[in-house]
């Protein structure tokens, strides 16, 4: 499959990351994917579940793919080692760099010796992703040794040694588990284990905290902590939460109906949201801080959620695709897209009329390309 | 904060003892079913369902040496009244029960009962015990899944249940609902013991007991329309009398839950989360229940579509007065919607009491664990990352509970010879608060 180029407004090239990268004076980040476009054919026509989506991954950060379920997050963590679900799925357009080379156009071959060995994977459900029937150590084991010549007692030896630094209490006796012995908790452990095996420089975590309690939760967001802090890793995690987003993040990407509507550091995108998506989004998490009178929420009382589901990917509406659900519609919103708008040095930008429109106090909105 | 130990109300709920209602109950002294079942019968299958008598001789639980109940049990001869025969001689006011069992059931809250009516539904002291066998040839063990709980639920209160995974609240619930028949204790609803009911006798009752589940996509009949999955509980208690009656009920139904009409005929994979938890609701208020159970409602769901739930349940609890269970893990959700909530750990309700009471003090370790657990979207979020908490222990197992505190091995104010020993059990730290907790130690 020859990815080809999709024209779009932007030339799209992973070598000239310049004005669409998010942080351009930053040195050339590890992952850079660049107007990534992935369409399914199905019974009811083409579906572009991902339209041109640019973001990076510098060394060493976390970023943070945000969006609600069917907004192309998962696609577009899985387009980037090209495990788009097959049949009907294909990457049409774009570019995803790695480490200098761009993975849409390495060879199958070539490109299994960089998943799992230089990206690791960890999915939302460790009871669907472990084997049922072979031992939590063997599945290490295996990982280990598919990219590395290590004898068996070898990778025993490291799989507990894996155990060990993912936090499972009594590594040598876990290792001869089976998944279902585990907890929820120790199964994503596992997991991680797996996914960290070969010391990948870059880790994509799809909601892995999602199927797990909130306790369970937290130490999974501790191990990632410690992964991308001590380990040096590079966290690339895809969630719907913003909480949880907020914990780990460097930068966040916001997704939705396919689309980049808006990205930057997270400190500014949390603090101070500038797509009316993000916005709604943000307001309709639950109050955190649950002592009476912290929150602006009352108990009991209504929460302000976002009206409406997210669209239909077979059939986007037309112009800004969140204009049905938006508060600050405009009639322009129904009939043109909006640009991504830079919001300023560092600040990151968002697609959204309101923020090009020239007699809003944004600062200093310096449109791109 | 009401006057509650004087609240007639409250004095009829300190009668509803689980022994009242078997004459039997006083020949059996020491008759403690979890011994029973732990020591003497552990080479053949358990008891708990099989040859449970549905009234017989050892049934309720009579009064035991346990030590976590210690002096308070058996009641007070003033205890022992059935729950019909209200207001006797205030038993709380007796000291020797002043942590007792039936404490846990008087009625807790900061507001006045509304209407002072009887709660909908009491759960007395309702255990389940798993048997598990690790091997063929094994003795068999037994998970503790829920112990020793007990509350009630007022009519249009909400109830919340909070805790990790494996805690117990979703075998409660089930057993509750006898969906899994409880091992020990029984089940008021609406005044009836539901618990020893038969399933014919039953029947009728569940009509007016709904439950909504998790993952509405395993919930739903992937082979059923929206139109009979919302009518097959309509069809099964016989509510409408033909098709076009059942057409406008189900619509009725949907329009509660904010569907049109139009996605009558769909089917559930045409459905998005959200559309598919709505018809999830729409088919338990379509018998028109009292009571709804809700497990996990939100769990499974996007951030934005939870909050559409969440603001979808309490508006119809508003509309219809329905009495909610709601259990969940996260706390935010328990703390948004719940007027009184139950923390509980490994099988055991820890805390429990008016919501914004227990969000303010959290008097157990593992609740103020469970705050500490709430992601944190504000700039502190990242700051507070490289503390490490007390969660990182494991939770014990409920195969072989501890003896003591189940919490102890990730408790940071565990005593030596105290918590590990001896079970902590429900009490009020601030009498008249109605806020209880099992600790030895709580964070006052």
């Amino acid at each position: 499959m020859t990815p080809e180029r999709h024209g779009r407004d932007r030339a799209a090239a992973g070598t000239s990351p310049g004005q669409s990268t998010p942080a351009s004076e930053s040195p050339a980040p590890l992952l850079a994917v660049r107007e990534l476009t992935v369409r399914f054919a199905t019974e009811g026509g083409v579906v572009e579940a991902v339209s041109g989506v640019s973001f990076d991954v510098p060394r060493g950060s976390v970023v943070g793919l945000m969006g609600e379920s069917g907004c192309g997050k998962t696609v577009t963590a899985l387009s980037i080692v090209r495990l788009v679900p097959e049949p009907g799925g294909h990457i049409a357009g774009g570019s995803v760099t790695f480490d200098g080379t761009d993975l849409t156009k390495l060879p199958e071959r070539a490109l299994e010796s960089v998943r799992g060995k230089r990206i690791g994977f960890v999915f939302q459900d460790p009871l669907a992703s472990l084997n049922p029937v072979y031992r939590v150590g063997s599945q290490i084991a295996e990982a280990i040794r598919l990219h590395e010549k290590v004898s068996r007692r070898e990778a025993r030896r490291r799989a507990i040694e894996l155990l060990r630094r993912v936090g499972v209490p009594q590594p040598e006796e876990r290792v001869d588990a089976y998944p279902h012995e585990l907890s929820g908790g120790l199964r994503q452990r596992a997991m991680i284990a797996i996914a960290i095996a070969c010391n990948p420089s870059l880790l994509i975590a799809d909601e892995p905290t999602s199927a797990l309690d909130m306790v369970t939760q937290r130490q999974i967001v501790l191990l990632f902590h410690d992964l991308v802090h001590t380990h040096g890793m590079s966290l690339l995690l895809v969630a719907h939460d913003p909480a949880l987003l907020a914990e780990l993040s460097d930068e966040i990407v916001v997704l939705y109906a396919g689309v980049v509507v808006e990205r930057g550091p997270a400190s500014r995108v949390l603090a101070d949201p500038a797509h009316p998506y993000t916005q709604a989004l943000l307001r309709s998490v639950l109050p955190d801080d649950l002592r009476s009178g912290k929150s602006g929420v009352k108990p009991r009382s209504l929460l302000p959620a976002i009206e409406g589901s997210p669209p239909d990917l077979g059939r986007p509406p037309s112009g800004c695709r969140f204009h049905p659900r938006c508060e600050a519609v405009m009639e322009r919103c129904k009939r043109e897209t909006p640009r991504l708008v830079s919001l300023g040095r560092g600040r990151g930008d968002a697609r959204c009329f309101l923020l090009e429109a020239p007699s809003l106090e944004a600062p200093s909105t310096e449109v791109l390309s | 904060m009401s006057p509650g130990k004087d609240d007639p109300h409250d004095a009829e709920l300190h009668d509803a003892g689980p022994h009242d209602a078997d004459p039997h109950d006083a020949d059996l002294p020491g008759a403690d079913p979890h011994d029973e079942i732990d020591h003497d019968r552990s080479d053949t299958d358990p008891p708990p369902e099989t040859d449970r008598p549905s009234h017989g001789s050892d049934w309720p639980p009579g009064p035991d040496d346990n030590p976590s109940r210690g002096s308070d049990w058996p009641p007070g001869p003033d205890d022992n009244h059935p729950p019909e025969t209200g207001r006797p001689p205030a038993s709380s006011g007796n000291p020797s029960v002043r942590t007792g069992a039936l404490e846990r059931l008087t009625v807790e809250g900061d507001k006045p009962a509304p209407g002072r009516t009887r709660p909908l539904l009491v759960v007395e002291r309702i255990s389940k015990v798993f048997p598990v066998r690790r091997g063929f040839f094994d003795r068999p063990q037994f998970l503790h899944a829920v112990e020793d709980v007990s509350f009630y639920l007022r009519r249009s209160e909400t109830l919340g249940i909070v805790g990790e995974s494996g805690s117990g609240k979703s075998t409660l619930a089930r057993a509750i609902l006898r969906l899994t028949e409880p091992t020990f204790g029984r089940v008021l609803f609406d005044d009836k013991d539901i618990t020893h009911m038969s399933l014919a006798d039953l029947r009728p009752l569940r009509r007016r007991m709904q439950i909504i589940f998790q993952d509405p996509s395993a919930a739903l009949n992937p082979r059923m329309t929206v139109r009979e999955c919302v009518a097959e509980g309509l069809s099964i208690f016989r509510m409408a009398k033909d098709d076009a009656e059942t057409d406008e009920l189900v619509e009725k139904a949907l329009s509660l839950v904010g569907m049109p009409a139009e996605t009558m005929g769909r089917f559930p994979h045409e459905l998005s989360g959200g559309q598919k938890q709505r018809v999830g609701i729409a088919r338990a208020l379509a018998v028109k229940p009292e009571l709804l159970v809700c497990d996990e409602p939100v769990s499974a769901l996007d951030v934005s579509i939870q909050a559409q739930i969440l603001n979808l349940l309490l508006k119809l609890q508003r509309d219809l007065g329905l009495s909610m269970l709601f259990i969940s893990h996260d706390l935010r959700v328990i703390a948004h919607t719940s007027h009184r909530m139950a923390v509980m750990f490994l099988g055991r309700v820890v805390e429990m009491g008016p919501s914004p009471a227990v969000c303010d003090r959290r008097y157990h370790p593992y609740t103020r664990a469970l705050f500490d657990a709430i992601p944190k979207l504000g700039p502190e979020s990242r700051a507070r990352l490289p503390i490490v908490t007390d969660l990182a222990a494991e939770t014990p197992s409920a195969v072989d509970p501890p003896k003591g505190c189940a919490y102890v091995a990730r408790c940071p104010r565990a005593e030596k010879g105290k918590c590990d020993v001896d079970l902590p059990t429900l009490a009020e730290v601030v009498p008249g608060s109605h806020h209880r907790v099992a600790c030895w130690h709580p964070e006052v």
